[in-house]
């Protein structure tokens, strides 16, 4: 379970990556969880849940399409069609956790270094994480913002976990 | 694009439509907290009362619980304790996921304990008090934003109000409070982008209002062996009325006023940078100006959670805009910036 949390968070090694996906590869229980840890995720950003035997009606459509020849496309680009079709569709966040948890064994990117730029570049597609390498930096200036930002009069304290946040993944990779 | 990809996604929404049946169960499993989006039933004069309660709330009630703080596919849990009494307000903030990492509020003054790396920030403020809800704030507020109130909801075992905030234009993000209905606490608070999806996310798994706090709760872990660590300090050299920071907005953004403008230092650095602060009452952003560094940074966006960074350089300065507001807010922020003849 810690192992298909850390992988499907991009935290996991290569070999714990590998593993974790051979695992989900082997077992049905670990498919539920991954199915499972997705759901829970759905749900507490507010994404709308699928209906239950939505995966297998999808894979019975798939299953149904006409194989195509055409030249490779890389997993990104996929992504980016997509999104785009996802977005002239309305239904962007539950496509593309439908699109990630429907092939977590074909991509050979780490999906949560896919999909955790995924999640806000919908909204802004030029952006990029905070890189690494700034953070120390970045944090100086989200520290000397926050504190005269109105969102500590509604919240308090709470939001400077986004600075704590950002030292927390540049530390932590 | 291929037809048949596009059939799956119709198919897709086509099943959205239909689905619901799993969703009670997870709900109740996550217990509760992510309810139904609220109906605006009632706006105006209501609402504003619910977002002055969660601003006083935020400042005198005695709490203490864990969060949940979410962005894009990332989630972080931290415990937060707050007290007020007659001698000011006191906060901590921990880290439960990761390196331990706290954050100590004592009136105005902030200083956040990084065991990992055995450092000490602290921020120490001199004129202004911590932000409070002020009335130029709600008139900012109610100018660029539709303020509404939901339906009730339940978070962390606890009824709560729905207060909506629209923007009304797409220079900031919209906001989705849910207020404990007794205190005004609030509960959930969620950042909302154009296109209506959530930005970033606090919600309270578990919460602790009124009786149950102690002081022991707001002490650092840390404190008591962190004097050998390395100590940053950050100074605010701080004017209301505005130093001179050598620079002008040709265009500055509809709906945003100068808050406050300021020469300090950053926490490690011995250099001294400008700030500038603009607020629509709700959201903010800071303009940094500073000497370019010796290592140009990488120019561009940048984003964690709601909070967007621009970086360019004009002439030998290195412009930094950094806020809880959209990316397109930040650049145009950015790009806007025009050095006074020195």
């Amino acid at each position: 379970m810690d192992r298909i949390s850390a992988f499907m968070d991009g935290e996991a090694g290569r070999a714990e990556t590998q593993q974790a996906m051979l695992r989900l590869k082997q077992r049905d229980e670990c498919c539920e969880t991954w199915e499972m840890f997705h759901l829970i995720g759905d749900t507490l950003r507010g994404d709308p849940a699928l209906r239950e035997d939505f995966m297998v009606r999808f894979h019975a459509r798939i299953a149904d399409e006409p194989t195509q020849l055409a030249p490779r496309v890389t997993w990104r680009k996929t992504l980016n069609y997509a999104l785009a079709a996802a977005a002239s569709l309305a239904a962007v966040g539950v496509v593309v956790t439908l699109v990630l948890s429907d092939n977590p064994l074909k991509p050979q990117t780490p999906i949560a270094a896919v999909s955790a730029p995924v999640a806000l570049a919908r909204a802004n597609p030029q952006a990029r994480p905070l890189p690494a390498a700034n953070q120390g930096k970045v944090n100086e200036y989200l520290m000397a913002h926050q504190e005269f930002s109105p969102s500590t009069a509604f919240q308090g304290v709470a939001p400077y976990v986004r600075t704590v946040s950002e030292t927390h993944e540049g530390s932590g990779r | 694009m291929s037809e048949p990809f596009l059939k799956h996604m119709k198919a897709a929404v086509d099943s959205m439509r239909v689905m619901r049946s799993a969703l009670p169960a997870f709900l109740a499993l996550l217990g509760g907290i992510a309810g139904t989006d609220g109906i605006a039933a009632e706006t105006g004069g209501d609402a504003m009362a619910w977002l002055k309660k969660i601003a006083a709330a935020s400042r005198q009630i005695n709490y203490a619980g864990t969060f949940v703080y979410q962005h894009g596919r990332q989630m972080e849990t931290s415990r937060i304790a707050h007290m007020a009494d007659a001698s000011g307000e006191y906060e901590k903030l921990e880290t439960l996921d990761g390196p331990p990492h706290e954050i100590i509020r004592n009136n105005n003054n902030v200083t956040c304990y990084f065991p990992d790396s055995k450092t000490v920030t602290i921020e120490k403020r001199t004129l202004r008090q911590f932000p409070a809800m002020l009335p130029e704030q709600l008139s900012g507020i109610t100018e660029n934003y539709a303020v509404s109130k939901g339906r009730q909801e339940r978070v962390a075992g606890y009824d709560c109000q729905v207060v909506v905030l629209d923007p009304k234009d797409n220079l900031r993000y919209g906001r989705k409070f849910c207020a404990e209905i007794a205190s005004g606490l609030p509960l959930q608070a969620r950042t909302i982008n154009e296109k209506g999806e959530t930005v970033d996310l606090f919600v309270f798994t578990q919460l602790t209002i009124g009786r149950g706090v102690s002081k022991d709760m707001l002490k650092s872990r840390f404190a008591s062996h962190s004097s050998a660590w390395h100590v940053e300090r950050a100074v605010t050299a701080h004017s209301e009325s505005g130093a001179d920071s050598g620079w002008v907005i040709k265009n500055p953004l509809a709906g945003f006023k100068k808050l406050t403008e300021m020469k300090r230092s950053l926490a490690g650095r011995s250099i001294q940078v400008s700030q500038v602060v603009y607020s629509d009452g709700l959201a903010a952003f800071s303009v940094f100006v500073e000497p370019l560094p010796k290592s140009p940074p990488v120019a561009g966006a940048s984003y964690q959670g709601a909070v967007n960074m621009y970086v360019r350089s004009v002439s030998d300065q290195m412009v930094t805009v950094v806020g809880e507001t959209p990316a397109r807010t930040v650049k145009q922020m950015a790009e806007s910036i025009t050095l006074k003849d020195r």
